[in-house]
């Protein structure tokens, strides 16, 4: 009797049986509903190439990671399979390089933890723990490129982390890293796509990691950035993202400050919108069917901004997006 | 019989036809798209796919016992027979779009009607 390989459990099946009967039937309790391939609560994860026709209607991030439905899925022989929160183990990493970018937000180098098994997409995120508190942040670069793993860290009111990180991590400090988790990533498929990232203050890290992936890529489509934030301060890439403009005749950049505008220089530049960044994309874009989208940051402007699109024309599956909740635990 | 509509209506290609229709035009009401702005969109349209397939007369897994409880805490923030007909018009609407022959949708109305009572509690 062939077998399943779930996490720890070896579970046998008959061939014709789905891997989520065989999984209920050992009383592993996964999660399901529908048993039809519609719902998809019952998402696993696997490398094996058994699992491409379970693959029917999940997001091509998803597959790309090796996501499938465990109830449209009918090995034939051995498998080994994944919970999707497959990263259970804690890794050692310590802070290479810190950079205070603004007058809140510092830029963060972690190593790269020396494991094989180990890949960090850019887009992703991990999670990092100090002195038990746990808290989730996007990586802007590509690790297994740069071997360093790039975080942007805003200090937010209360957030006991960021102020850590902010005001006294230093190079050397080490800290438990989990993951990577989260779908907003670039796919080689895409190269003729034209890109459309939209984020709000540090929302830009994985956009960031995303477009530098795509550029190192020679990605043949457009890729326009739309990056939003109150004041000058928050647009912390801007100089960078400039240069990008002029390097690659593909890249468009639209910083837009929403917040009043005091200082002279955000008036002189030209660049510079004024408004909310979610009104000025949808004011630019024309259209929406075969773009993919990726949404990061304020969670109000992520889910206003993924159903415009999806009112626009846009496919769901198209729209990849990372709120960035927040939590005060005040 | 219900295989038989599922199949005239043209099937998982027909539910896949009618879904972004139908969940943009409730989402574009605003008398209902509160009880449907979920923070987990691609969810949602997921669940429509189930409903759609459903009215269809297609495979389903939908019980009245399911029906009646996932709807329960809508009916606790006051979902009732307006906004119950105001979807049933969308889904009318979305058919005719489709230029669904009548015979076949009034097949398809008739099986969302008989729903109204376990999704609004009664």
């Amino acid at each position: 009797m062939p077998k399943i390989f779930f996490n720890k459990q070896v579970i046998p099946f008959k061939v014709g049986q789905s891997v989520l009967d065989a999984m209920i039937e050992f009383d592993c309790h996964p999660a399901y509903s529908c048993k039809k391939g519609v719902c998809q609560t019952c998402l696993l994860k696997s490398d094996d190439n058994q699992v491409t026709s379970a693959q029917k209607d999940v997001k091509e991030s998803l597959i790309a990671q090796g996501y499938f439905l465990a109830c449209q899925c009918y090995p034939k022989e051995d498998i080994k399979v994944n919970t999707t929160d497959n990263s259970e183990l804690e890794i050692d990493t310590t802070i290479i390089s810190k950079t205070h970018i603004s007058s809140d937000i510092v830029i963060l180098k972690l190593s790269l933890p020396d494991d094989k098994n180990l890949i960090i997409k850019p887009g992703q995120f991990i999670n990092l723990t100090h002195q038990d508190l746990i808290r989730s942040y996007s990586v802007a670069n590509n690790p297994q490129k740069d071997n360093c793993v790039e975080l942007h860290i805003q200090k937010v009111p209360n957030g006991k982390l960021s102020n850590w990180f902010y005001n006294h991590a230093k190079i050397d400090d080490t800290l438990k890293l989990k993951g990577p988790f989260g779908s907003c990533i670039y796919l080689d498929n895409d190269l003729n796509n034209d890109l459309i990232l939209i984020g709000t203050g540090t929302g830009l890290a994985p956009l960031i990691g995303i477009i530098k992936q795509a550029l190192t890529n020679n990605h043949q489509g457009k890729i326009t950035l739309f990056h939003g934030s109150r004041y000058l301060d928050g647009l912390y890439l801007h100089q960078d993202l400039k240069k990008i403009t002029l390097a690659h005749d593909n890249f468009m950049y639209y910083p837009c400050l929403s917040g009043a505008v005091e200082d002279k220089v955000s008036l002189q530049d030209k660049n510079i919108s004024q408004g909310r960044v979610n009104k000025i994309a949808l004011s630019k874009l024309t259209q929406f069917n075969s773009d993919k989208f990726y949404l990061c940051g304020h969670p109000d402007m992520v889910k206003n901004m993924k159903k415009m699109l999806y009112l626009s024309g846009a496919d769901l599956n198209n729209i990849n997006a990372d709120p960035f909740e927040y939590t005060d635990y005040t | 019989m219900s295989d038989s509509l599922f199949e005239s209506i043209g099937g998982e290609a027909a539910v896949n036809a009618a879904v972004d229709l139908f969940y943009r035009k409730v989402l574009m009401d605003d008398t209902i798209s509160h009880f449907f702005e979920s923070t987990d969109m691609d969810a949602q349209r997921n669940k429509q796919k189930s409903f759609l397939t459903f009215a269809f007369g297609g495979p389903n897994n939908y019980s009245g016992k399911s029906l009646r409880d996932a709807h329960t805490p809508l009916v606790n923030n006051g979902l009732n027979e307006a906004h119950f007909m105001a979807v049933a018009g969308h889904l009318q609407s979305t058919l005719d779009e489709l230029g669904v022959p009548k015979e076949l949708s009034a097949q398809v109305m008739a099986i969302a009607a008989g729903t109204i009572d376990d999704v609004l509690n009664r």
